[in-house]
């Protein structure tokens, strides 16, 4: 057959370019494990247009010291699609993606304990022609589970090289080279590219032209003749309709009118009706043709495995089993993710505690090095009180950021990460998210920017924006200085008990918690977009973590969250000091050290972001709060803690840098309101911490969500929705308790 | 002066930040979504 | 004897084979059957979740967690 080598039109010239492989396998099939073993540091990543799908890419060498270029594709059950990151996979595997070229080669990846699942989305795969090497990852699992698994028939079988591998513990990778070699050598040809190539003649019949001998093989076997017909007349229907172009094979039209993603990713818009019109067509001339396509599929695996596959009648108990009867256990299971839980939040916040001082003290010291050293003048300011402290004071929480991302990836990585999803699921479901949203959020309360991170393993894009849009109601750390020095200022005498203090810091705690849930409910319930989907979750065997993989998963996640936001937070520092300096005062800064703090003030005052404050305070009033409470509601957009220094400079407090509050309290419960009253009553500190557990200050928060939903849109939108509950939280506190006679 | 300079440089600091922001959203309100590079984009067929 | 039943119904060990799957979005129904959820396939209930829901199930050898109000469409026979 003169189309053994798939020709695309992106393929230039063999001999000059490298060749490219997918990387193809269901999700936990250990993908990416292999991938990073392959390509070591040498990979990028990046997101695909449109959508957060990652696009991972790499280089490895192959025996013979050639270069190959990896695409890990996203982890799929199936090539009938459901979600974009499947679409993906789709797409690159038909060639359908400008931005990526069709692979040369496909290194198709199972868990040989799953087996019989993977070898589903293998039948798939083998269809289409594509050179394959079949990696049969986990093996020590499944002998674990008195699976024997004989490797020569299964390859015989499939007609492709099959490499028994376990990935975890570096094992087979060399022969997965050598399988590579091969598969790259341009006399290779499997087996089942002749006998179906998907860049096929212009027939469309090649899956009917098989050779007899291969009959009883995998890679031909499963789709019914009727259903075969139905799709070759698709096929002629929608060329007909040019819908698709001439020359696309059978299994195009096939895997694009069975697209089940609500948002049909990677498919024209014009071509969603008249795709969705093959289907029905189709469908009404062979009533369920896709489930007798699933179950024949199934079958065939079924058939093969017969020969292949040894296991036990009942199954063997595993490693698997025994430690879920503890973390699943009715009462033990509750009380392991308790404590699993609260160990992940002490190492959080005692272990990054000493780091985020460091970071601290550096950016004091920094600032205060070049206040030393360079000139007086407006540059200096900029560099030391903008830039440094402003970028600073988001760095600080980097180490907490390192340190969640740590956590989670090991939770991912050793498998529990889905027991407690299940744990959770009902709990979670009571407000309409899922089990997978757990974690995501319970992060958030040291900060939310890796709890927003992390929940791209919830697969659901509805329950996905939820969590997102929710997330920052959790209390995070950034938050405790704000509480600090409003109960500080509230209770200005010392005959107020600690416990006093706690409940009420807890307080504040429940009320944002209950604020996410309501929110999460109300979102719910009045977003009709995004149908809620199947929760399946597959529950994957525990896995020893893997320190390497769970560091590189870190700081990428770091190093995406400084990049990305980085800029942003960078420039917005910038103009939020502008914001604060500008216009200038007509007379120079006293070299007197009281009089510098006093003249500070009052620029400050004067500033854009004074003026701002002045401006808004008719609209923060009712809520209890002057214009100065209004400049540090404007300066803690950077990022919450700010309130405490602006609030600093405002009250002319000198920074000792200590975190001592007494000074600044003192001049707290002094100041008042021009009738006499004084301003920072109870009432109203309880007022602006309120306001504080409900608003959207937070600019990494701002950037992320961003980057994490594709456009300004739904962080526009998080800052409004978030902001209008923070003012009528306050408003009803503040109102409520003057008239209740506080 | 010797602070002459530095008031500048700090004002065109600014004001560069400042401009850099508006271009972007401006880029990003004219050509669609620039960042979504090809999802709307026909895909090509072979 | 057969008994017709549905899976959510089954208690925590009890297994059966899958007679039909009655999922009303067939955006649901395709991600089950490409789980390995066809008819004619065995399938057994681990255990529930310390909350009571959902449910974990093992199928073709594999580990899936599903809610009861999904496992309410999935119809078995046991023997």
């Amino acid at each position: 057959m003169p189309a053994a080598a798939p020709a695309s039109d992106l393929r230039t010239d063999k001999a000059t370019r490298e060749s490219v492989f997918a990387l193809v396998g269901n999700p936990n099939c250990g993908k990416s494990t292999i991938f990073n073993a392959l390509t070591g540091l040498k990979q990028k990543v990046a997101n695909y247009p449109g959508v957060t799908v990652e696009k991972r890419e790499g280089t490895c060498f192959n025996q013979h010291g050639k270069r190959i270029h990896l695409i890990d594709l996203p982890g799929t059950y199936s090539l009938n699609v459901h979600s974009p990151d499947e679409a993906v996979v789709r797409d690159v595997l038909l060639g359908r993606r400008a931005d990526t070229p069709r692979p040369d080669a496909v290194i198709l990846i199972t868990d040989a304990s799953n087996i019989e699942r993977n070898l589903y989305l293998a039948t798939q795969v083998l269809e289409l022609g594509l050179p394959t090497l079949l990696v049969l990852n986990m093996t020590d699992v499944a002998e674990a589970k008195q699976w024997r698994i004989d490797v020569g028939k299964l390859s015989q079988r499939l007609g492709v090289s099959v490499v028994p591998m376990q990935a975890t513990f570096g094992k087979g990778l060399v022969e997965l080279k050598a399988a590579m070699s091969k598969l790259g050598s341009a006399d290779f040809q499997p087996v089942s590219s002749n006998v179906h190539p998907a860049r096929p003649s212009a027939s469309g019949n090649e899956l009917e032209a098989r050779s007899p001998s291969q009959a009883g093989s995998l890679c031909h076997l499963p789709i019914p003749p009727d259903i075969l017909g139905g799709l070759q007349q698709t096929r002629a229907d929608l060329i007909r309709s040019g819908t698709v172009s001439e020359n696309v094979s059978l299994l195009e039209p096939l895997y694009l009118i069975s697209d089940h993603d609500p948002a049909h990713y990677g498919i024209e818009d014009s071509l969603v009706n008249r795709l969705a019109a093959a289907h029905d067509v189709l469908e009404k001339k062979l009533p369920g043709w896709e489930d007798r396509l699933a179950a024949s599929r199934y079958e065939a695996v079924e058939k093969l495995l017969l020969d292949v596959l040894r296991r036990p009648e009942r199954d063997e108990s595993t490693t698997t089993d025994r430690l879920d009867s503890v973390f699943l256990h009715p009462i033990w299971g509750g009380v392991c993710m308790a404590a699993i839980m609260l160990a992940v939040f002490y190492m959080i916040f005692s272990v990054a505690e000493g780091p985020m001082d460091w970071i601290d003290k550096i950016t004091g010291s920094t600032s205060g090095w070049i206040e030393a050293n360079m000139p007086a003048g407006d540059l200096r300011d900029l560099i030391a009180n903008g830039i440094i402290v402003g970028v600073g004071g988001i760095v600080k929480f980097l180490p907490q950021i390192l340190m969640l991302f740590f956590l989670i990836g090991m939770m991912e990585d050793t498998g529990y990460m889905a027991r407690v999803a299940f744990i959770m699921d009902k709990f979670m479901g009571r407000v309409g998210l899922n089990g997978r949203s757990f974690v995501p959020f319970f992060s958030s309360y040291a900060c939310a920017v890796p709890g927003i991170m992390a929940t791209r393993t919830i697969a659901s894009p509805k329950d996905r924006l939820i969590t997102i849009l929710i997330a920052p109601l959790a209390s995070c750390s950034a938050r405790l200085p704000v509480y600090t020095l409003m109960i500080a200022a509230m209770f200005p005498a010392n005959g107020v008990s600690t416990l006093q203090k706690a409940s009420l810091m807890l307080s504040m705690y429940v009320l944002g918690t209950g604020g996410a849930f309501a929110f999460a409910w109300l979102f719910n319930s009045t977003m009709a977009k995004g149908r809620s989907s199947l929760m399946v979750l597959e529950m994957p065997t525990y896995k020893r973590p893997s320190l390497r993989h769970v560091a590189r998963y870190m700081l990428e996640r770091a190093k995406m969250f400084l990049v990305r936001a980085g800029t942003v937070i960078l420039g917005l520092s910038i103009l939020l000091w502008a914001a604060k300096t500008y216009p200038k005062p007509g007379t120079p800064e006293p070299a007197d050290t009281a009089a510098k703090v006093a003249y500070r003030s009052s620029q400050l005052s004067h500033s854009f972001a004074g003026r701002a404050g002045h401006f808004i305070e008719p609209v923060i009033k009712p809520l209890g709060f002057d214009w100065k409470i209004g400049i540090g509601l404007i300066s803690s957009f950077a990022a919450r803690e700010f309130f405490v220094s602006t609030m600093g400079i405002i009250y002319a407090v000198e920074d000792d840098g200590d975190d001592n509050v007494e000074p600044l309290k003192q001049k707290l419960a002094e100041d008042r309101w021009p009738d006499g009253r004084p301003i920072f009553t109870p009432l109203a500190c309880l007022s602006l911490m309120v306001f504080y557990v409900f608003a959207m200050q937070c600019l990494s928060t701002v950037a992320v969500v961003k980057r994490e939903t594709n456009g300004w849109k739904w962080p526009i939108f998080q800052i409004a929705y978030m902001t209008a509950a923070a003012w009528l939280a306050s408003f009803v506190v503040y109102q409520g308790g003057r008239l209740l006679g506080f | 002066m010797n602070t002459d300079w530095q008031t500048w440089t700090a004002l065109g600091v600014v004001i560069v930040t400042a401009g850099l922001f508006v271009l972007r959203a401006m880029r990003k309100k004219k050509g669609g979504c620039s960042s979504c590079g090809g999802a709307n984009a026909p895909i090509p067929k072979h | 004897m057969a008994a017709a039943l549905l899976l959510s119904d089954l208690a925590a060990g009890a297994g059966g084979v899958i007679s039909d799957i009655l999922l009303g979005h067939d955006e649901h129904i395709t991600r089950l059957r490409e789980l390995g959820l066809v008819p004619g396939t065995r399938i057994r209930v681990v255990r529930r979740a310390p909350l009571g829901d959902p449910i974990e199930v093992s199928v073709r050898g594999s580990r899936l967690a599903m809610r009861r109000s999904e496992a309410r469409h999935i119809h078995i026979t046991t023997e």
